[in-house]
């Protein structure tokens, strides 16, 4: 779980390059961008099973990085934007669900849960910076979790908070089971944890002209 | 011998589905007591598991020797005597072992009573199926 969560983060940070890259990147050409999130940015997951309602905070800190993205037409295409979430570091505030979603995410052979940002669809206007309120975003995302890569589209809504910061938040309602992942179970299976997750994301991002 | 066997396996059998139903109830009807069983002070993999689900007939065979040894002090009806077993096992056996458990170990009141509860209607049940089959 914790994994899922950090994947949003991942794509988010995409979308905020994205938008960032507005003033600066090239068209119709590949630009790198690096890009921050922000100490105070949130992601987390949050599941229920039939007798409780759990959330997983994702506490990785995600060193700066340096994407690609192309621009064309309210359109934004990335390159190198994946982000390799640690499964050990999923937070759920209760060692046994901890320990469940470990297990069940098999963080001993699959220690990373990886989230790579394909794409970005957001209005033209807003890609130009021109968008003083929240705009929609929708991400393409690829989610690899254990072994199994699956394509999912993020919605998301965010602002420009200032010059290169930007601000995203959304969620996100995942199966366990598309993973191949079996929800954690307790009491002799008389408590199950529900297949459906959802991601919910909070982050501020700084994003930088990679030659700045 | 053979009696006593049968009826301390009969008595386990009925005690291993009214523990079962009852966590099924637990779950079903009392969530946030449930909720306190998905800590990691409760272990049900493994090893674990299976003893857990022995202990029906742990208790079974220990409350056959106790009806076996002293079910002259019990009177009246089969379901008075029953009753009153499992009243005396709650006092002598559960309650001092629930108020040990409360002061020692972090588990909430609630919880420590639900075990309580259980423990002496297992008692009382087996103490029912005793005085109708052993009287």
């Amino acid at each position: 779980m914790p994994l899922i969560a950090r994947l949003p983060c991942i794509f988010l940070s995409g979308i905020f390059w994205f938008i960032l890259a507005g003033g600066t990147a090239r068209h119709d050409a590949y630009a790198k961008i690096r890009y921050q999130l922000d100490d105070d940015s949130r992601l987390y997951l949050k599941g229920t099973s039939n007798v409780n309602t759990f959330i997983c905070d994702c506490q990785d800190r995600f060193d700066t990085q340096v994407i690609e993205t192309e621009h064309k037409a309210g359109t934004t295409k990335y390159r190198y934007a994946e982000l390799r979430m640690r499964t050990q570091t999923f937070n759920c505030r209760n060692r046994k669900i901890d320990s469940d979603m470990h297990k069940a995410l098999k963080a001993d052979r699959f220690p990373f849960i990886k989230v790579a940002l394909l794409e970005t669809r957001q209005p033209p206007r807003c890609f130009e910076g021109n968008c003083p309120d929240w705009f929609d975003v929708q991400a393409k995302v690829a989610i690899t979790i254990t072994d199994a890569t699956r394509t999912e589209t993020v919605p998301a809504r965010a602002r420009i908070l200032g010059p290169n910061r930007f601000q995203i938040r959304g969620d996100k309602m995942l199966a366990m089971t598309d993973f191949g992942i079996a929800p954690p179970q307790a009491m002799l299976g008389l408590i199950q944890v529900n297949n459906a997750i959802a991601i919910h994301f909070d982050l501020t991002i700084q994003v930088d002209d990679v030659n700045n | 011998m053979k009696k006593f066997f049968i009826k301390s396996l009969t008595a386990g059998a009925v005690l291993f589905l009214l523990s079962y139903a009852t966590l099924y109830l637990v779950v079903l009807l009392l969530p946030n007591v449930a909720e306190q069983y998905y800590d990691p002070m409760f272990s049900f993999e493994g090893i674990k598991g299976v003893l857990y689900l022995m202990h029906p007939f742990v208790l079974s065979f220990a409350l056959a020797w106790f009806w076996q040894r002293f079910k002259g002090l019990f009177h009246g009806s089969f379901w008075q005597r029953g009753i009153e077993m499992g009243l005396t096992y709650g006092l002598i056996a559960t309650l001092p072992s629930m108020w040990i458990l409360f002061s020692a170990m972090s588990v909430s009141f609630v919880l420590v009573c639900s075990w309580l509860l259980y423990g002496v209607m297992q008692a009382i049940v087996v103490g029912i199926l005793f005085a109708r089959l052993s009287p």
